[in-house]
């Protein structure tokens, strides 16, 4: 498929059976086939000449020449047709014309149309036998193979007669097409977009036969869908799923809790806090600090779950503290005074929670007021704690997980592969 | 002329097991309470050295 602008109409005679011809694109048509008898004519010199006879050479094609039609906001005119195979597939390829916007291709191939423009920025060969074209990559359909003219109707702007064969084949990305022929030192390159059902017989005004779908063919391509929706749709409902899991098997027993008065920069307070019986085969233990309202100060505190019976000890550490200040951009504060501490897969047995606590003063508060500060300072707190609880950071761990396909499915649909 | 390709609906038929598996896994870290992000350290000593704000 070839490419070049655009010129006047003219009347040509047809030297095998007389026939008035229209030559809708004089200067630039080489070759033009009787629309009545078929035959096959050179008009690029002063007397037409025949080139080779065919009868009924219009037969069987869908558009007639000289047919007009609007497409992508252009009116065109079929000025030529070809009847092309090969060893899978038949199809016919309509030559458009319109003298300002040049020559365009319509492909009927298997019941469906496409629209093809020729293309002069070459793609670029890319990996597992794909190609890029302006930062798109679309992939092989098949191997190349010979394509056939089987019949030729219409005016022509390259020397082509039946029997011509040339090398093809076709690159795709969702509905669009990359076709290549390779004849000799030539090589033609043309982008194609599919067209919808029936917007060519809109276009032209005439009722055209299609069929849904026949193997083999140009536009054998399946209209591409996402995965993605779908892909979504399970993840969303993975991750209900999940959060309803981690809901029904997180659920907390009563808590046992206790209060200390923890002083402040003076030393460490220990005790414990509850003795819990945990029977399931694996269990959570979630602790939660609630303390008294205090600022500029943190609350170390370690833990210890002990198990009578072997002693073995189980231990975390968390800290209660809470801040504040002032500085040009005006007030601020930081920290976080009521924590929540979880230990996982503890087996069954009766622990005791020991804790110590230990709590500290932040220095720029004891020079800032040193007269203020009351040796005897203590701060309340408030320990509880429970067998059971939700892991509710695993949903992190389980959102990525569902994404990371997802993530991947995006990155390869942008880039064009839909295998 | 035939082009290649996977059928969709085994891509979502994968994705579906690989869904499938992660509930597996929920409900199995359910019951064995497993979490990477748990507190649990082998031995206690975590209250060392000065604390703050970090603003600023």
């Amino acid at each position: 498929m070839r490419t070049s602008p655009a010129p006047a109409a003219q009347a040509v005679t047809c030297p095998s059976c007389g026939g008035t011809l229209a030559l809708r694109a004089a200067g630039f048509t080489v070759n033009l086939g009787c629309e009545y008898c078929g035959a096959l004519l050179d008009v690029t010199r002063p007397e037409t000449s025949v080139i080779s006879a065919f009868h009924d050479a219009t037969e069987g094609f869908a558009l007639p020449l000289g047919a007009r039609g609007r497409l992508k906001n252009v009116e065109w005119e079929v000025v030529g047709a070809l009847a092309r195979s090969d060893s899978g597939a038949e199809w016919s390829e309509f030559l458009l014309f319109n003298p300002y916007a040049g020559y365009r291709w319509l492909v009927l191939a298997a019941g469906k149309w496409q629209f093809g423009r020729a293309i002069h920025d070459v793609p670029q060969p890319g990996t597992n036998d794909a190609v890029v074209w302006r930062e798109k990559r679309f992939r092989q359909d098949y191997e190349p193979e010979y394509a056939t003219t089987d019949r030729v109707v219409g005016e022509f702007y390259w020397r082509v007669r039946a029997g011509d064969r040339v090398a093809a084949t076709t690159y795709s990305r969702g509905a669009q097409m990359l076709s290549v022929e390779m004849s000799g030192e030539e090589v033609n390159w043309t982008h194609f977009t599919a067209l919808q059902p029936g917007q060519v017989g809109r276009a032209f005004g005439i009722e055209v036969e299609t069929i849904d779908s026949s193997p083999g063919g140009l536009a054998d391509e399946p209209d591409f869908k996402s995965d993605l929706p779908g892909m979504i749709g399970m993840a969303l409902v993975t991750l209900f799923a999940c959060i309803l899991i981690l809901a029904g098997m997180g659920m907390l027993s009563k808590g046992a809790s206790r209060e200390f008065n923890v002083p402040v920069a003076a030393g460490e307070v220990e005790a414990t806090v509850a003795t819990l019986t945990l029977r399931r085969p694996y269990q959570a233990v979630t602790i939660d600090v609630d303390t008294d309202r205090f600022d500029n100060r943190w609350i170390d505190i370690d833990y210890q779950l002990i198990d009578r019976r072997t002693q073995r000890a189980v231990g975390a550490y968390t800290v209660s503290e809470h801040y504040s200040g002032r500085d040009s951009e005006g007030r601020w504060t930081e920290g976080d005074r009521n924590r929540t501490t979880k230990l996982s897969g503890i087996p069954p047995g009766t622990y005791d929670l020991v804790a110590s606590m230990s709590a500290q003063r932040w220095y720029q508060d004891i020079y800032a007021s040193r007269a203020d500060v009351d040796p005897a300072e203590t701060i309340g707190v408030r320990v509880t704690a429970y067998a059971g609880g939700a892991f509710w950071s695993n949903l992190w761990l389980v959102i990525f997980l569902l994404a990371l396909p997802i993530v991947v499915r995006m990155w390869l649909e942008r880039s064009g592969e839909h295998d | 002329m035939t082009k290649r390709s996977l059928p969709m609906s085994r891509r979502k038929f994968l994705y579906a097991m690989w869904c499938a598996s992660i509930a597996t896994g929920t409900i199995a870290a359910g019951y064995y309470a497993w979490s990477p992000f748990s507190d649990n350290s082998s031995s206690s000593g975590g209250a060392v050295g000065v604390r703050g704000p970090v603003h600023k």
